[in-house]
């Protein structure tokens, strides 16, 4: 490079134009002024568009507002007024409710009606045990022990504190009452009828529940038999034989709640 | 540091959801650029004051149609004063051949001496009369190259020539120049 060039170049990038620092102050106050009355770049970019104005996506437009709430005022209105709209909607209601609150019912019965298992029976006896649920509020555990000529159905549900026992003699035994029902006579299924899946929580823990197997009669009928009801750790107890008294009630007594003690097959006398 | 590493500090700073903070960070920093870019298209420091509130009025007017994508804010800024400048003259039918040193922005120019700057001051004011009477490209690109310390590239950018193009530019015009600092020279520059 020149000389002359050089010195052009040392001459052109060392001259500086000299800025008023009160001109450049002052005029960034006028153009702060000026933003002001102009539109914000910032409100132009956050604005709605004009054919989005009154709306936001996600929610209902002013119009559809009103309608809707004229609509709900309609059907109180005809509620209110109209025999028929009301006992029609108390009963669409009132079935709604029952189906949820039964379902939850049914739930919590399942998750906490724990069945008690004897831990006493006679030798001669064998038999099964299976849950059933007639209906969806209605859980129970039946045990049908038999022989040839004997049975012993033991028959639970959650005890349900507004039921009253039946009447009979009053029996007591391990510190509790039972009520006692002499002479009773019909017929017994000694086979379930279907098999059931066994409760979780029931003898036998975890599925299936526990069988002993057997070769009895399908049905058989009874008379002179007895019945001993009682509630016991929340279950209601019916436990129906053609076993003697004392029979019974040691099995009765032999009763115990699988939580207390884990299930097992009864002893066998 | 150079101006090409300088500007995208205040542009990664700004949030680009902020229009016009990204404005006042540029306006902060760079605006002295754009003010001396104007001093050299107009040799008059009220005119460049002029211009030079018009274009950044005119910017914030149209800021929400910056796009970042389209190019870099003072590419984008060097634009509508180069568009600015162009409607002056066209508004005065007539581009100023001859500068009033009265009239020149205040020139700072660093010598040992006293008579030397003067020396200096009178050739750069020579340059500046001389560059009026050159075509708009060759004064657009000294502009930009010695009034806003563009490099190359970046008066590509916002010319829209081809890198290639300025430096021809470029070297064109200070050969003009270099006849005038020669001159000065005899004289004890």
């Amino acid at each position: 490079m020149k000389d002359s060039d050089r010195e052009l170049e040392e001459l052109l990038s060392g001259a500086v134009f000299e800025l008023d620092p009160d001109f450049q102050e002052k005029l960034l106050d006028r153009l702060r002024k000026n933003r002001n009355s102009t539109m914000r770049a910032e409100d132009f970019h956050a604005a709605p568009r004009p054919d989005r104005i009154g709306s936001r996506s996600g929610r209902l437009t002013q119009k559809a507002r009103w309608v809707s709430l004229a609509l709900l005022g309609l059907a109180v209105v005809l509620m209110v007024s109209v025999p028929g709209v009301r006992a029609g909607s108390l009963r669409l209601i009132l079935h709604y409710y029952q189906v949820i609150f039964a379902r939850s019912q049914s739930i919590e019965i399942l998750n906490t009606f724990q069945p008690l298992t004897p831990s006493f029976l006679p030798s001669q006896l064998t038999g099964s045990a299976f849950w059933t649920q007639e209906s969806p509020e209605a859980a129970s555990f039946e045990m049908r022990y038999f022989s040839q000529q004997e049975f012993v159905i033991i028959h639970q549900i959650p005890a349900n504190l507004d039921e009253p026992l039946p009447t009979g003699e009053k029996i007591r035994f391990n510190g509790q009452v039972g009520i006692l029902e002499n002479e009773l006579s019909g017929v017994v299924q000694l086979v379930s009828p279907v098999a059931q899946p066994g409760h979780p929580n029931g003898p036998g823990g975890g599925g299936g529940g526990w069988d002993l197997e057997g070769t009895p009669p399908s049905v058989m009928a009874y008379s002179g038999a007895i019945q001993l009801t009682w509630v016991q750790s929340g279950v209601r107890v019916q436990m129906l034989s053609n076993l003697s008294i004392d029979e019974v009630l040691k099995l009765a007594q032999s009763m115990q709640s699988a939580v207390e003690t884990p299930a097992e097959t009864p002893v066998l006398e | 540091m150079s101006y090409a590493r300088r500007i995208p500090e205040f542009v990664t700073r700004i949030q680009p959801s902020k229009p016009f903070a990204l404005f006042e960070a540029w306006y902060e920093q760079e605006m002295p650029r754009l003010y001396r870019y104007l001093c050299y298209r107009t040799r008059d420091k009220e005119l460049a004051e002029e211009v030079t509130a018009s274009t950044c009025e005119k910017a914030l007017q149209k800021l929400s149609q910056y796009n970042p994508a389209r190019g870099e804010f003072r590419s984008w800024l060097f634009g509508i004063a180069q568009n600015e400048i162009r409607l002056y003259f066209r508004s005065l039918n007539k581009q100023p051949a001859q500068v009033s040193f009265d009239s020149l922005p205040d020139i700072r120019i660093s010598s040992a001496s006293p008579e030397q700057e003067y020396q200096k001051k009178e050739t750069f004011s020579q340059i500046l009369l001389l560059l009026a009477t050159f075509p708009e490209s060759e004064q657009d690109v000294i502009a930009l190259r010695y009034g806003a310390g563009l490099t190359n590239e970046e008066i590509a950018l916002v010319t829209g020539l081809t890198t290639n193009h300025v430096a021809v530019l470029i070297h064109r015009a200070l050969k003009k120049l270099r006849q005038v600092v020669e001159e000065a020279s005899y004289e004890g520059l």
